[in-house]
């Protein structure tokens, strides 16, 4: 479910605001409960194996993202 | 005089204070709202008139609405993308109709009707200037709900889209409320039960009111008025800090991302979707959204929310 949220927002980023040239938008979608966090990230699909190693290089990761939700 | 007069005295001072206040704010919101709604059916009308003459083949008029959208965004902001234009134009002709058997009601009486702009004239027909023909002939009362509202109802079958419109208006339902009981099937409801009156009870509670404030910062409202949308419209406190907390730590990162926003709105009809923030990473070459969820409600929310006309292209 919540991957399908955060997919509309990424999907319409790709579709109307991405140039060309540009590669495929990332989504990440942050949740935070009474007593739990999540975090989801969202990697475009199609991509080659080259290009989901250099996301990692460059996104935080999801512990780090998780540390920030909690405070 | 004694304590008890006096003070009773001032707060009849306060109370008539009070409500004139708040007499002053709805009608505040009724008018830009009565403008808005009427200038979006005259903008229907004029595209309808438009294609009529000159643009009868179907691509010709999606032509003229892509270019007419652009020029307008440019000035006047997104509320004018080519899906608003097309609502536009089939909100003109879903109430066309309607306006004209009011108006030509109206007309054969001679009776007062008030212009979009507050000011009361007695018109002749042949004396209205032919640009704002519709505009200046309708009164205000036929159209008192939300742009919003009409772009959800436009979808509905005619005689549900009369049933709702009249309840919305009846019990002045805001949209969450509206998009409630039709969710709820009221009509079909009401259509088959052999107790109507308990039906209607029922649909009174736990009922979301429409205030004149929020009417107001509704998007296509500030738009409409020419008004900087606020994130601060859109957050709560604890979103607020949190969001600051991720934004912050992402531009400290040092690996190239780039701030792009806050609380983006983009919108389908009648429905707005924020995105808390946008990132641009220039080492990645793409957009990175974060969206932050917080709490059980939101949970429930997102199955309710997620728009399931709206398909998500995998």
């Amino acid at each position: 479910m919540l991957s399908n949220w955060v997919k509309m927002y990424v999907n319409y980023y790709d579709r109307y605001v991405k140039a060309e040239d540009e590669n495929k938008t990332i989504g990440i979608i942050l949740c935070k409960d009474k007593n739990k966090t999540l975090v989801e990230i969202t990697l475009p699909k199609d991509n080659e194996q080259i290009f989901a190693r250099k996301y990692q290089l460059y996104l935080p990761s999801k512990e780090e993202l998780k540390k920030q939700l909690e405070g | 005089m004694g304590k008890t007069v006096k003070n009773q005295l001032h707060r009849k001072l306060f109370e008539n204070i009070r409500d004139l206040l708040h007499e002053a704010r709805k009608s505040i919101a009724r008018n830009i709202n009565t403008a808005m709604v009427m200038t979006y059916f005259d903008i229907g009308r004029m595209i309808v008139e438009h294609e009529q003459k000159r643009a009868r083949r179907a691509e010709y008029a999606k032509e003229t609405l892509k270019n007419l959208s652009k020029q307008l965004v440019k000035e006047f902001g997104k509320g004018f993308s080519e899906r608003n234009l097309e609502n536009m134009r089939n909100f003109y002709n879903t109430y066309s109709d309607k306006i004209s058997q009011t108006v030509s009601a109206k007309s054969s009486l001679g009776r007062k009707t008030q212009t979009v702009y507050g000011q009361s004239h007695n018109y002749k027909n042949d004396k209205v200037p032919e640009k704002y023909a519709t505009l200046s002939r309708i009164s205000p009362e036929i159209f008192q709900l939300s742009w919003s509202h009409y772009v959800f109802l436009m979808r509905l079958p005619e005689a549900e889209r009369k049933f709702y419109e009249i309840e919305a208006i009846k019990q002045n339902w805001s949209l969450r409320e509206l998009e409630r009981q039709f969710n709820s099937s009221l009509y079909e409801r009401l259509a088959l039960s052999r107790d109507k009156k308990k039906v209607r009870e029922l649909t009174e509670k736990g009922h979301v009111l429409a205030m004149p404030q929020d009417a107001i910062k509704e998007p296509y409202v500030l738009e409409f008025l020419g008004l900087k949308e606020e994130s601060a419209y859109s957050e709560n406190d604890l979103e607020s800090a949190i969001i600051t907390r991720i934004e912050h730590f992402m531009l400290e990162l040092g690996k190239g991302f780039l701030f792009a926003g806050r609380q983006v709105r983009f919108s389908f009809d009648e429905d707005h979707y924020y995105v808390d923030l946008i990132f641009y990473n220039r080492l990645l070459k793409c957009f990175v959204l974060i969206d932050l969820k917080i709490g059980k409600l939101k949970h429930q929310d997102l199955g309710q929310i997620y728009p399931v006309r709206y398909e998500v292209a995998a």
